[in-house]
């Protein structure tokens, strides 16, 4: 049933899985399995680790999984294949056993309550096996067929490609039900919520226009433990074409080497940088990272305004707290004592250190609250205006539904009658044609790609370059009608024209950054 | 009064509907159809409210706008004419240029109109209880009256109800309420201010009575408004309440909110002044029943030292209306936007009113409206006293020997406490107080204030001279 590539390499899993306890240094065992639906190899014992250290905290954290392969029809018994995993660590899947499929009866009907569909299995698998399952999940036929039609192209696929084809799995499955986990974990929930309220936007198309954003890179990223910091490197090569070849590497890293976590030295990042042959090194600990990603998957979907605060509050006190939550290397220039100081000596105040993960938040949400409104439409024109020719313009319409301070809906606007009527129209035009369809629209943003590049660029890529000359840049960006544009013009965008970039860019440094530093 | 009418003046539709854009039409094809209102050829003038250059729902909800205009053009309404008095002083271009609201109106077919421009749009004199009251001739002229309003909650009135829209039928001059006490009379006690702004109301509405009105409340802002604050909450009831008679409109609307006709004080005197039906076994209600209809919803505060403000104490004396209602903008203004500007002032003091109690400390005391300042002249903090000795040989002998204690009294300076900031005005007003807060504390001590004083700036024209306040 399953894809014969798919097949094996799980068995492969299982079998190193079960073998874990019997070694005494599991680490040492040398052997290469596939990440399970992707074509990316990594040391078996990081992937057991990876399950060891993912699983409890966002799928279930109790043991004995049973898979219940479904037919999409209505039959007598729609059950296909039962398999039971016995696990005895949460998550660490080490034997199967497969069941016979009359074991249970299942109607297509009985799907609508699977709490009671799991309690019956429960209890029946318990008085023949004797093993209590904490948890199901239920593959529909089709989601099988799609499972095997992606891992039977994985070999031919690029790192890209594959990234492509996985969000389309991801999508279709969750978008059709053809897979769920009952009880159902949050991380799922909050996907499937995620994927509800993009209404049909496809998180492929989203990838590939990020993706095109970063050029060259080649980082290192460390997601940092006492127990078994992991290594993820990340290169992607060719600037010119925007779907260039990304190469994905996951290791364990070997901390007391580079003395990761030696209290008494400091980690030796220039060693690290040439044998891992990368340009940037990102070090992240784990477990605030992986706590901030739990509470986010415990976030209903649409997010209550509260909430979005409160998150991006956390996101921000993760930023702020360089040198003891992450670190990076070349370290930021921002962080250099002198440098601040000197640019202080011109009334800016750029520390990260002293973000103000407080107060940004408030400071933005009650921005947009007031001059965009709790209820809003709010349309983002995406254009890409290549430097060479002006004539060649695509656009992309994202229209925002906000309701009481919070993005209720996404709609993406492919209409070829629609968007014939507004081409190359200004945007109060725009923003009066639309509204015929799709309620009054509150205000309508233009963002080319090339301010979006910029941004990402100076706030991700070369975040360790940022310096006021950059955040200049970005403001005059935004000035720039040719690569932000915003109808009607609201006071705080009138602001930002009217002000000169370098007291523009104080004021809102007064805000952003918390005073006494000196 | 619209003679052709198809309705008894006394019928009232309750709509509910989650989905907004039925709420406008089938309250009208339940009140009989928009023929009964609107006739061909007819200038039509829609009353919007032009609060500030905000979002949803501070002014009006367009999508509701947008049905009542195509009903009009449906009707073969002549024009359609849009238009307001904004609140504080504002240019209705200023706003209609922030919300854009011009081009699309007038590709609904409708016109907004400056009224501001007296030359363009030209006032007529009214005498009404011997004061003169001046009112565009546009919307005297005009053949129908519409007033669409959004509802949400109301530091004076609860609710701002369809009757305080119509109070912006004329410029704010007009609507500015002097301070005149009467012979005898407690103004404070009375709440003249109160009942003046109620008289004048009144009077506005009498002027041109409504021949349709709407109260929205597909969504409603509680907790503080009606501007958009920190405590406020956009709620959606999915309700329009719309009939002939504002009053009686008004009257069920605050029925909805479990608010009776003895709770509110302008319908009382609309009431004592027959301006409206305010019995209600005389309304006749269309659609939903009132009983069915169980809506809770979260009043904004009604005593401003309930507002918990970060490092504030708010010491209110006796207070009128007047300095109620700018003080809770302004106070609700600061914890909404001035949350790290709070943080660095570490301690401040609001007094407003006659008599307000003393400060604990004498550090940034705001006093509040001509009354605070008034009546707190010769107050404690007003002065700091400051005790000094500058006799060294005393200070020496009081290290050197351990029992020694000086005769001398130390000497006490008085000196006038500068950290004090006054707001004057009867009552102050918003965007003036936050200049005056914010020339006060300097950009140093609030980064917020000093972002969003320039950001007011943008659409707030100062006037030029100050406006003195009312007589004393």
């Amino acid at each position: 049933m399953i894809n014969d590539s798919f097949k094996e390499n799980w068995l492969k899993i299982l079998r190193f899985n079960s073998n874990v306890p019997l070694v005494e240094n599991p680490k040492e065992l040398k052997e290469l399995v596939r990440i399970p639906f992707t074509p990316i190899e990594i040391e078996a014992f990081l992937l057991y680790h990876l399950f060891d250290l993912l699983y409890p905290r966002f799928v279930n954290d109790q043991q004995n999984i049973l898979d219940m392969i479904v037919s999409d029809f209505d039959l007598d018994n729609i059950v296909f294949g039962l398999y039971l995993y016995e696990t005895t660590k949460p998550g660490i899947h080490s034997a199967v056993k497969k069941l016979p499929k009359d074991t249970i009866v299942v109607k297509k009907e009985d799907l609508d309550n699977r709490e009671e569909l799991f309690n019956t299995l429960q209890a029946i698998i318990l008085k023949e096996q004797g093993i209590k399952i904490s948890c199901m999940k239920i593959i529909r036929k089709r989601g099988i067929d799609l499972i095997n039609s992606h891992c039977q192209k994985l070999n031919k696929l690029t790192t890209y490609e594959f990234v492509i084809s996985i969000l389309n799995l991801i999508q279709i499955s969750l978008e059709n039900d053809l897979f769920s986990i009952h009880p159902e974990p949050n991380f799922l929930r909050f996907y499937k919520n995620c994927i509800a309220s993009l209404n049909g936007i496809s998180l492929s198309k989203i990838f590939a226009y990020f993706g095109s954003f970063f050029t060259v890179f080649n980082t290192l990223l460390i997601l940092n433990s006492r127990r078994l910091p992991i290594a993820l490197k990340l290169i992607k090569k060719n600037e010119k074409s925007s779907n260039s070849e990304i190469d994905i590497k996951l290791t364990l890293f070997d901390g007391e080497k580079y003395k990761l976590n030696s209290k008494s030295h400091e980690t030796d990042f220039k060693l690290i940088q040439s044998d891992f042959k990368v340009d940037k090194i990102v070090i992240l600990n784990q477990n605030p990272f992986l706590l901030f990603f739990s509470e986010l998957f415990e976030t209903e979907i649409p997010a209550d305004k509260e909430k979005l605060k409160l998150l991006f509050q956390k996101a921000l006190y993760g930023i702020r707290s360089y040198d003891l939550n992450w670190n990076m290397f070349p370290k930021p220039n921002i962080n250099n004592f002198v440098l601040r100081f000197l640019i202080r000596l011109f009334g800016i105040n750029l520390n990260l250190k002293k973000l103000s993960h407080w107060a940004i938040p408030d400071f933005l949400f009650d921005l947009g609250a007031t001059y965009i409104g709790l209820n809003a439409n709010l349309l983002l024109v995406l254009t890409d205006k290549s430097k060479n020719s002006s004539k060649h313009t695509s656009t992309e319409l994202i229209l925002f539904r906000i309701e009481n301070g919070s993005i209720t809906k996404l709609e993406y606007i492919n209409n070829p009658e629609l968007l014939i009527k507004i081409k190359l129209k200004p945007l109060e035009s725009v923003r009066i044609v639309l509204s015929e369809k799709f309620g009054f629209i509150s205000t309508v943003l233009l963002v080319d790609k090339h301010l979006i590049k910029t941004i990402l660029n100076t706030f991700l890529i070369n975040f360790h370059r940022i310096s006021i000359f950059s955040l200049l840049k970005i403001i005059k960006l935004l000035k720039n009608p040719r690569y932000f544009q915003l109808y009607p013009e609201i006071p705080p965008y009138t602001l930002l024209k009217k002000k000169r970039s370098i007291c523009f860019l104080k004021d809102l440094m007064s805000i952003v950054i918390d005073k006494h530093d000196f | 009064m619209n003679e052709n009418s198809k309705i008894n003046s006394t019928e009232v539709a309750i709509i509910k509907s989650t989905i907004s854009n039925k709420l406008i039409t089938t309250g009208i094809e339940k009140l009989g159809g928009i023929s009964a209102f609107i006739e061909k050829g007819d200038q039509v003038f829609i009353k919007i409210d032009l609060r500030a250059p905000y979002g949803f729902p501070v002014n009006v909800n367009f999508d509701s706008l947008r049905d009542i205009i195509s009903l009009c053009k449906i009707t073969g309404a002549k024009q359609i004419l849009i238009g307001d008095f904004p609140s504080n002083g504002m240019k209705t271009q200023s706003i209609a240029n922030i919300l854009g609201i011009q081009s699309y109106l007038e590709n609904l077919g409708a016109e907004l109109l400056f009224l501001e421009d007296s030359n363009i749009y030209p006032l007529t004199d009214l005498e009404i209880k011997d004061k003169i009251i001046k009112i565009p001739e546009i919307i005297l002229e005009s053949d129908k009256l519409i007033i669409l309003n959004q509802v949400s909650v109301d530091p004076l009135f609860k609710i701002t109800l369809s009757l305080l829209n119509s109070y912006s039928l004329v410029p704010n001059k007009y609507q500015r309420i002097e301070k005149l006490v009467r012979s005898g009379k407690d103004y404070l006690l009375l709440d003249q201010y109160k009942q003046d702004l109620i008289s004048n109301i009144l009077d506005i509405y009498s002027i041109k009575k409504p021949d349709l009105v709407i109260n929205d409340m597909s969504y409603f802002l509680e907790g503080a408004g009606p501007f958009v604050y920190r405590d406020s909450n956009l709620i959606s009831p999915g309700l329009s309440i719309m009939g002939r008679d504002a009053v009686a409109v008004d009257l069920i609307t605050l029925k909805l909110i479990d608010i009776d006709l003895l709770s509110s004080d302008i319908l009382l005197e609309a009431k004592n002044r027959k301006l409206g039906v305010t019995d209600m076994s005389n309304i006749t209600i269309i659609g939903e029943s009132v009983d069915n209809i169980n809506l809770k919803v979260n009043f904004s505060i009604y005593r401003l030292d309930d507002i918990n403000i970060k490092n504030t104490t708010i010491k209110a004396g006796r207070i009128c209306s007047g300095c109620f209602k700018e003080a809770y903008h302004l106070l609700n203004f600061i914890i909404t936007h001035m949350p790290k500007d709070l943080k660095y002032i570490k301690k401040q003091h609001f007094l407003m009113g006659e008599n307000p109690p003393e400060p604990e400390s004498s550090d940034h005391i705001i006093v509040f409206g001509e009354c605070a300042i008034n009546s707190t002249k010769d107050r404690k903090f007003r002065k700091i006293r400051s005790s000094f000795d500058r006799n060294y040989i005393e200070s020496v002998k009081g290290k050197i020997k351990k029992d020694y204690k000086s005769q001398k009294i130390p000497k006490v300076k008085e000196k006038v406490n500068k950290s004090i900031i006054e707001i004057p005005g009867c009552p102050p007003n918003l965007y003036e107080s936050i200049i005056s807060i914010h020339k006060y504390y300097g950009k140093s001590l609030t980064p917020n204030l000093t972002f969003y004083n320039n950001l007011i700036k943008t659409y707030y024209e100062q006037p030029s001279k100050p406006k003195k306040s009312a007589s004393d």
